[in-house]
């Protein structure tokens, strides 16, 4: 699958381009101009992206498994854990929020000491309050129950 | 000149550029010894604060996080065999070497001198060489502005990514985002999608921050599990270097500091090609170049005095033009827009004072990052054994509510997520993230210039941009900016061999 990365990239992109040529229709023309521009150079480089994807394609057989070891399962967990993260602070609230997602993160990343993990909920909640809430006045999310 | 610099010694010595100056190179300092932090994600992380400093305060901050973030990477690169940050990696060969020879401490000295020198004669360059260039801009009529803003963009892409064309592509998307909202000569929204939120346009604070740092943690998501913790070598030797050290690393550190310079006002190129090519051409010109890969003091110097001049040069066109030097001055130049400065002439002019305070704020840095460094690098490279399970959730935090800061929204948190995946996804298909924020910042300069050039040109515009003198030159740079890679192309892959051959560990 590997080796045809760069010519779907450039069908996507070719394919964005075109809708950024539709989408610029009803504007004022004067305002159209530099969109088309944009998507013009954007199909020219997509084209050459995609040729020489299947140029390159075609010599070399699908990469072997690249030296370092990469786990593609815990960036995907991370960002799991992220986006939890972005859904829950609306709802909870900031500091209750944030102090889930160290928790979720550290022990999804196994880190097995209880004190450590306390340690760091502390430090950075304490840190964040002092520079942007006593500091900055920020209004951070409270959450629905306060 | 010479009473503005005045005025801005007055600004610079109050208490609260100080602090800020002093955050600046402690914050730059832990950062640039962090491997897998860089300098870039340092200060797009600390932008947020600057919002309620006062421009100088602020602005002073982020060129300190800059200047000590590059040497603070050297420390690493001398103790661990893994440099800080990307600049630092020539310093690995020598540095690590000497302390295998138990001359750790020394090793640091040398690096210590050598970024301060380069640091600050580039600081010195910056303060008299950026005022009489920004008149070039004073010539600028609306085709230059556009062609600059195309040149800009152009020599970036070329530069950072894989291939020409994907960093072409990286520049484009940054355009296309920059696109969304409200089009200012017209006040039509344009691609919006009637969401109100967009209307206003993507931010380019939450999407820097999303690029630099949330990417950069999911890359190191996917290594956490192997990764080891940092074996610090043997901390010994003298760190105040000898009269003899510092004779013989002279004219070393003074070619590397033009070198770094001169890199450093390329657009696009920055610390780590600087520090290379500072690195190369020491040992091309050294009597004895076997010395170095073996422990020698002129291979620490050559590539920290470069890397740190890098600093200052990359700040020249950024001053006077809006284009960047580097990827940290584009992060900076947003910084800069933030407190509503636009580059140009009326930057040494109308707000002199600020810039001025600027410049001499950031040599001012690199003194005050010498002495902390000397008094602390021992302690310092202590805060590598902070676990990555710890820092990575510590990064997420401060990016989220950093740019949550920025106008008290959620819209903005999401935005950063977003161009953290995205740039993760870029950095793993070989596109590079350092174009689009130029994109995003030059596009409306593009357009508005491109538009108006239009209306003056009244019929072929082409014809109309051949008949001035500058905006021929800048079609001529842009030509070269799209043939010259070929050319670099062939001396990175060179610098890769080198870095191969000398079993430098990447980032």
């Amino acid at each position: 699958m590997k080796k045809y990365t760069d010519v779907y990239i450039g069908v996507v992109l070719i394919i964005i381009a075109l809708i950024i040529i539709v989408m610029s229709n009803p504007l004022p023309s004067e305002s159209a101009v530099f969109p088309r521009i944009v998507a013009g150079i954007m199909i020219f480089l997509s084209l050459i992206l995609t040729f020489n994807g299947l140029k390159s394609s075609k010599s070399v057989k699908d990469e072997s498994e690249s030296t370092e070891k990469i786990f593609m399962k815990d960036v995907l967990k991370g960002a799991a854990i992220m986006i939890l993260y972005l859904v829950l602070m609306p709802i909870l609230g900031y500091f209750t929020a944030t102090t889930l997602f160290i928790v979720l993160f550290m022990v999804a990343y196994n880190e097995k000491s209880v004190r450590k993990i306390l340690t760091t909920v502390v430090i950075l909640n304490v840190f964040i309050y002092m520079i942007f809430v006593a500091q900055l006045n920020v209004p951070l999310p409270q959450g629905l129950l306060m | 000149m010479m009473d503005m610099i005045i005025l801005a010694l007055e600004q610079v010595f109050t208490v609260a550029t100080m602090i800020g100056l002093f955050v600046g190179v402690s914050a730059g300092m832990i950062v640039g010894a962090l491997p897998g932090l860089s300098a870039t994600m340092a200060v797009a992380l600390l932008i947020p604060l600057t919002y309620s400093m006062g421009p100088i305060p602020g602005l002073v901050m982020l060129v300190s996080i800059y200047t000590a973030g590059i040497y603070g990477g050297s420390i690493s690169a001398i103790l661990l065999h893994t440099p800080g940050t990307p600049s630092s990696a020539a310093t690995v060969l020598d540095g690590y070497e000497m302390t295998k020879q138990g001359r750790g401490l020394e090793a640091i000295g040398i690096s210590t001198v050598a970024s301060v020198f380069g640091g600050v004669f580039s600081g010195l360059a910056l303060l008299f060489l950026a005022p009489p260039l920004s008149t070039i801009s004073l010539k600028f009529s609306e085709p230059e502005f556009f062609l600059i803003a195309v040149f800009g963009l152009t020599i970036i892409a070329s530069l950072a990514a894989d291939s020409i064309v994907k960093g072409l592509l990286s520049g484009v998307f940054g355009l296309i985002v920059g696109l969304i909202g409200t089009d200012l000569l017209t006040g039509f929204p344009r691609f919006s999608f009637g969401i109100t939120n967009m209307q206003s346009g993507i931010s380019l604070v939450p999407a820097m921050i999303g690029l630099f740092s949330i990417s950069q943690v999911l890359s190191q998501l996917e290594t956490l599990r192997i990764a080891k913790k940092h074996e610090i070598g043997d901390i010994k030797g003298k760190l105040i270097p000898s009269w003899k050290n510092l004779k013989a690393i002279a004219p070393t550190v003074l070619f590397s500091s033009v070198i770094g310079l001169f890199v450093g006002m390329l657009p696009g190129a920055g610390g780590d090609i600087g520090s290379w090519v500072g690195y190369n051409e020491a040992k091309r010109f050294s009597k004895n170049p076997e010395k170095f890969g073996k422990g020698c003091i002129e291979g620490v110097a050559a590539p920290e005095a470069a890397n740190n001049a890098v600093t200052g040069g990359a700040l020249i066109p950024m001053f006077i033009l809006g284009i960047p030097g580097s990827a940290v001055a584009a992060v900076l130049l947003g910084g800069l827009m933030i407190q509503g400065l636009v580059p140009g002439r009326a930057l040494f002019t109308t707000h002199g004072v600020i810039t001025y305070s600027v410049i001499i704020g950031l040599i001012l840095a690199n003194i005050v990052m010498g002495i902390l460094g000397l008094l602390t690098a021992k302690h310092l490279i202590k805060v590598t054994n902070v676990p990555v399970v710890i820092l990575m959730p510590a990064i997420v935090l401060f990016s989220i509510v950093g740019s949550y800061a920025i106008n008290n929204n959620m819209f903005d948190v999401y935005v950063m997520f977003a161009f953290g995946v995205g740039g993760y996804l870029m950095k793993k298909t070989g596109f590079h993230p350092a174009p689009v924020v130029l994109a995003m910042i030059l596009g409306p300069l593009a357009e508005g210039g491109l538009r108006r050039t239009l209306v003056m040109a009244k019929g072929n515009v082409f014809t109309y941009l051949l008949g001035r003198p500058i905006s021929v030159t800048l079609m001529i740079l842009i030509v070269i900016a799209i043939v010259s890679p070929i050319i670099l192309d062939y001396r990175k892959k060179n610098s890769k061999k080198l870095k191969v051959e000398n079993g430098v560990p990447e980032e």
